[in-house]
């Protein structure tokens, strides 16, 4: 489904990758791990195409719609969570709300603007969002950071039972957080091949 | 006790009404109509002048021109702004050109446009002249205000272009645009009004005014101005309610 091939790229002169190769197939749930500024963002970025390579290719399937969820929510804060998931999903419609409340958002917020939410609250609907877009590549930065313990849990089944079958790539640093997904490591600006 | 900006900037009734004393105290005590004409006494005159046709006829010849100079200002001043944010020649363009006009005094642009239309029409350009910068480098500074990472989103997720910027670049922009509006207006109106007075377009509230002065019809002038300002209110309301309709409608 994509094909990564010899990517470059650095900032400042500062290599992040260099020469990384990777290849996804469809269907696989991808958990992409690493330390701290190892490249995890910039490779999700490239492959959003929200940054291009020094060098290298990106190859994907054409046409591929890219859902996700980015490490900040990236939400239209004067606006409803439902209105927010409309957005990018106008065929939503019930959906939107029956997953908002699944993922713990009271119904008394339902009719607030996000920027009335809580941190933990603001996530959730980033996440919904992003499951609700059509895609064929789910894309997910650190998706679980800022959860409170009561519904983490409950996001994690949620998002886990909704990308069943999807190709998803998770960007994590919590090694929980990765069952049932094939591992990939950044080490080193470069690659290693993911976990069968 | 802390209060809100908005609330704390309120115009209370307690004053208007202590100002209004002031005022009918200050006409009493001078009892000099020629100089100052009383509250009440300009209201009576308001009441005669309300009855006369010309009164009314007056009023719509002017809100017509100088709302429709005020609507040409909207529409020159996002689209340009539009332009100038996606193209930087535009943007290198148009920026001696509004800082002129910025400088200008309104009384240059005036004398200087009686030579271009005709005074009847003076109001319009004044009024484009006035409200076209302002509206043109607000929206500007609210484009370049946008948040990156929310037209990335935008990008990411494929959200069509006119629902693009409908909803993600209007909601950014929507404040910026707002205070422009409001300033605007005001303005579109003060140096309209202006441009009457000096081009004196036959059946125009700037006539009335004109006329007032040099009859030495200080009640009607005090009318006038009362009028004047009323409708300048009674615009900058509405252009509220509209901007509120607009936004509730763009982000629904």
């Amino acid at each position: 489904m994509i094909r990564i091939e010899k990517l470059c790229k650095s900032y400042d002169g500062k290599p992040v990758l260099e020469g990384l190769s990777l290849h996804l197939e469809e269907g696989q749930r991808y958990a992409l791990m690493g330390a701290s500024g190892s490249g995890k963002t910039t490779l999700l970025n490239l492959l959003m195409a929200l940054e291009t390579p020094d060098s290298g290719l990106i190859r994907m399937k054409p046409g591929l719609r890219i859902s996700a969820v980015f490490q900040e929510n990236r939400l239209l804060e004067m606006m409803t969570a439902e209105a927010n998931i409309r957005l990018v999903a106008p065929e939503a419609g019930e959906k939107a709300r029956e997953l908002l409340l699944l993922l713990g958002i009271e119904p008394d917020s339902l009719p607030q603007p996000v920027k009335t939410y809580s941190g933990g609250m603001k996530r959730r609907v980033a996440i919904a969002r992003a499951l609700l877009a059509d895609y064929d590549l789910l894309l997910l930065d650190e998706p679980y950071k800022g959860l409170d313990e009561d519904t983490r849990q409950q996001v994690i089944d949620t998002v886990k039972r909704m990308t069943e079958g999807k190709t998803v790539l998770m960007v994590t640093h919590d090694p929980e957080d990765t069952a049932g997904q094939r591992l990939i490591e950044l080490k080193g600006t470069k690659a290693s091949e993911p976990t069968a | 006790m802390k209060t809100s900006t908005s609330s704390a900037n309120r115009i209370a009734p307690w004053a208007v009404v202590f100002w209004l004393l002031v005022w009918q105290i200050a006409a009493m005590v001078m009892d000099q109509p020629l100089l100052l004409v009383s509250p009440l006494d300009t209201l009576r005159r308001l009441a005669a002048l309300a009855l006369e046709p010309v009164f009314w006829r007056s009023i719509g010849f002017s809100v017509g021109r100088i709302m429709l100079g005020f609507g040409l200002s909207c529409l020159l001043g996002i689209s340009l702004a539009a332009l100038a944010y996606r193209f930087r020649p535009v943007r290198q363009l148009l920026s001696p050109l509004t800082a002129t006009i910025k400088a200008i005094p309104v009384a240059s642009f005036v004398i200087l446009a009686l030579l271009w239309v005709s005074s009847k029409n003076l109001s319009i350009l004044i009024s484009v002249m006035i409200g076209f910068p302002i509206i043109y480098l607000n929206t500007l500074i609210g484009l370049d205000h946008m948040d990156p990472k929310l037209l990335q989103m935008a990008k990411v997720f494929r959200i069509p272009l006119g629902k693009r910027i409908r909803v993600v670049y209007f909601s950014q922009v929507m404040p910026f645009l707002r205070t422009s509006l409001n300033v605007a207006i005001g303005l579109c109106w003060k140096s309209g009004v202006a441009a009457e007075v000096i081009g004196i377009p036959s059946g125009s509230v700037g006539q009335q005014l004109y006329n007032a002065k040099v009859y030495l019809e200080t009640a009607d002038l005090f009318c006038w101005t009362l009028m004047i300002v009323l409708l300048s209110v009674a615009c900058e309301k509405l252009l509220a309610l509209l901007l509120s309709a607009a936004e509730k409608g763009a982000l629904k």
